[in-house]
């Protein structure tokens, strides 16, 4: 496995774990009201925070298992498989920050609003990543 | 239609050479060699014609096409 898949399949896990978390803890409090929305706003800050050193962590730990591969240029073929990869979370992104703005009929105020972008975006990135792994798998 | 090619042979031919000299030779990387010998990623024109230079032959004595085949 090249380092490039290496650092996706890192940041795939991080961000379906870490922002997995938290949509958990978002969808639990909106089903079980118990704690001020202002928690979660620094539930938020302190995963992405975590996220960020741990992505720095493994990617150092990667780098220093295959010093070469990592300091190897990208190719045009992982030039191209990031490029195909960003196609369908494009979509993704697109319909969930549409259906996010449909959340405005429901007068639910801006806290559900929010976590709806968000929850496009990570869906998103998580597509991103997904599409590289399976474009990787499929032409190794 | 597909792309096939000879790089297997003409690595083997060359010395036995790796895959990983072949790729450090054209700038990429090992995996992306693998790819391409597998059928698996049809080169750029740059680099199929760098991987030529580096086995001193033609376009053509490293690629084929290969009618009614359908690509990766």
């Amino acid at each position: 496995m090249s380092f490039r898949e290496k650092s996706t399949w890192i940041s795939f896990l991080l961000t379906l774990v870490g922002f997995g978390f938290y949509f958990v803890s978002v969808l639990r409090q909106l089903i079980w009201p118990v704690h001020p929305h202002r928690n979660f706003f620094m539930l938020f800050v302190a995963l992405l925070l975590l996220i960020i050193v741990l992505n720095v962590v493994l990617h150092a730990i990667a780098a220093a298992r295959a010093p070469a591969d990592a300091r190897t240029p990208q190719d045009e073929r992982e030039r191209m498989i990031s490029l195909k990869a960003k196609r369908p979370a494009f979509y993704v992104v697109m319909t969930g920050s549409f259906l996010s703005v449909g959340i405005i009929h429901l007068n639910v105020g801006p806290w559900p609003i929010i976590n709806a972008v968000l929850f496009s975006v990570w869906l998103g990135q998580l597509t991103n990543y997904g599409a590289q792994l399976y474009y990787y798998r499929r032409e190794t | 239609m597909a792309i096939i090619n000879n790089i297997r042979r003409l690595r083997f031919e060359h010395g036995e050479m790796t895959q990983q000299a072949l790729a450090e030779r054209i700038g990429v990387t090992r995996q992306t060699v693998n790819a391409i010998e597998a059928n698996k990623y049809s080169p750029s024109l740059e680099t199929a014609f760098r991987i030529a230079a580096v086995f001193a032959v033609t376009l053509d004595q490293v690629f084929q096409h290969q009618p009614g085949a359908e690509p990766p």
